[in-house]
């Protein structure tokens, strides 16, 4: 019987009742932009700035270096690596969280976001314990000439460790809200477990 | 499985998918992790307490918390406030600032670090203004209070920014037919609202300036006692192949994470509670 919850557009605010006075909308809105400008607008313009700064030829020979050209490959053939990586664990993690209902299940969760507020240097200094040379299986990898950290093994490893909790942070709420009932109809009607899978969700899954 | 008949769950792949995440969680973070807490256990409580309370790890402590907690309390505010007008004031490029509003995740830190360093120190864009007035921002602490503000922007205003729009317009309407000013309104029916979700904002932006490393050593001056801050310290004391003080004062971040982690957990599940 109640009407629909009313979402809030922003709208010239005619109707003092939602609003403030003009006066002090403009005046917020000056204060927030001022506070962007300083502290976004402005390290965004530096950057282009100082790229551009001794024109266009300089910046393109720069990048044509060949350590430039190495760092680039280098972090390409990272994120090549460990965004679908990252991915299959966030879908992996997502479905058995949020399809399912099982003791544990918070301390899972919490666990998932447990790199998203460590320390960048700390998920670095983690695998030099392990894979370093006084680490636990360093003198292993030394004897067998396998370089693991100062080497693209350790890098990938340090970004999955940083970039672990994205995709399944996104998916969980998703799939939660979502619910259980496409699949279980699915089953019903006789598909195995993996039809449901990609032939329910794609749409969702899109995110 | 005596265990889940209560729940029913009939959907298939949860051994699948429950092994396989774990299995990575645990080879990816929780054995890493405990590493570095074997490590330290292998100190005598004595010598722990002797590293992570030496003079100059303190100081560290004082410059980073510390830093972390002014920059998140200006997040806090104006991120309240940036996400109040973008959502409910129209102005020109509104689409713009919002995207804006991301950057500080796009940015590599390194990036964001030595621009923030070029335009704060005394010949940049804004520090040969403040340079005459005395004001000094780059290479001091104030440099890293400015870093760490910058990059834990986005947290308050995302957080924010969702339950503002989620506001019922007729809770405001119901305030004025009871006779509320517009700042009665605001102070009584919005602001109790928004709270948790500032608190949170305040949390995530906190703990991301606490460990925050990148962005914040180009701007920082990193002298110590003065402007270090920990994680600095951390790796100062590896390169010096100092592998017991610096997994001691590694863990005290790590314990730092745990907490603050827990705290945003409880305030999230707080703010869930509140919005039903």
């Amino acid at each position: 019987m109640s009407a629909p919850i009313k979402k809030y557009h922003a709208k010239s605010a005619t109707d003092h009742a939602q609003s403030e006075p003009a006066l002090v909308r403009w005046l917020l809105i000056a204060i927030a932009l001022v506070f962007l400008t300083l502290f976004l607008a402005l390290p965004l313009a530096a950057v282009f700035s100082q790229a551009f700064e001794k024109g266009l030829s300089v910046y393109l020979v720069a990048l044509r270096e060949p350590d430039t050209l190495s760092s680039i490959k280098l972090t390409l053939l990272t994120a090549a690596v460990t965004v679908p990586l990252n991915l299959f664990f966030g879908v992996t993690a997502a479905w058995a969280i949020a399809k399912f209902s099982f003791p544990g299940k918070n301390l899972l969760i919490t666990l998932i976001d447990l790199p998203f507020s460590v320390s960048p240097v700390i998920s670095g200094l983690i695998y030099v314990l392990i894979f370093g040379l006084q680490g636990w299986i360093g003198p292993w990898l030394q004897d067998h000439d396998i370089k693991i950290v100062f080497a693209v093994p350790g890098i990938i490893l340090a970004t999955i460790f940083v970039t672990f909790p994205f995709v399944a942070r996104e998916l969980i709420p998703l799939m939660e809200a979502q619910g259980k009932e496409e699949e279980e109809a699915a089953l019903v009607l006789g598909a195995t477990g993996l039809q449901t899978f990609f032939s329910g969700n794609p749409p969702q899954h899109q995110t | 499985m005596k265990l889940f008949k209560r729940h029913n769950n009939v959907l298939p792949g949860f051994g699948l998918t429950l092994g396989f995440t774990i299995f990575y969680l645990s080879v990816i973070v929780l054995i890493p992790l405990s590493a570095l807490v074997f490590r330290t256990a292998g100190l005598s409580w004595g010598q722990f307490v002797g590293i992570v309370t030496a003079p100059r790890v303190l100081a560290s402590y004082r410059v980073t918390f510390g830093s972390a907690i002014v920059a998140a309390i200006i997040n806090s505010v104006f991120g309240v406030l940036v996400a109040w007008v973008l959502v409910r004031y129209r102005f020109p490029g509104r689409r713009f600032v919002d995207a804006l509003v991301d950057l500080p995740f796009a940015l590599p830190t390194a990036v964001a670090g030595i621009t923030l360093a070029t335009i704060y120190s005394p010949n940049g864009w804004v520090g040969r203004y403040l340079d005459p007035l005395g004001i000094k921002i780059a290479f001091t602490p104030l440099g890293i209070t400015l870093a760490m503000t910058f990059i834990g922007l986005p947290f308050v205003v995302r957080t924010v920014q969702p339950v503002v729009e989620e506001i019922e317009v007729e809770l405001e309407e119901a305030a004025v037919c009871l006779g509320a000013t517009r700042w009665q309104t605001l102070k009584l029916v919005i602001f109790p609202m928004l709270l948790p979700s500032i608190l949170t904002g305040f949390a995530l932006s906190f703990a991301r300036a606490v460990g925050e490393y990148g962005s914040i050593i180009f701007i920082a001056g990193n002298m110590p006692m003065v402007s270090e801050i920990t994680p600095l310290l951390i790796i100062t004391k590896l390169e010096q192949f100092d592998y017991q003080g610096a997994t001691a004062i590694a863990c005290v971040m790590l314990l730092t994470s745990f907490l603050m982690l827990l705290v945003i957990n409880l305030l999230q599940k707080w703010s869930r509670r509140y919005a039903e």
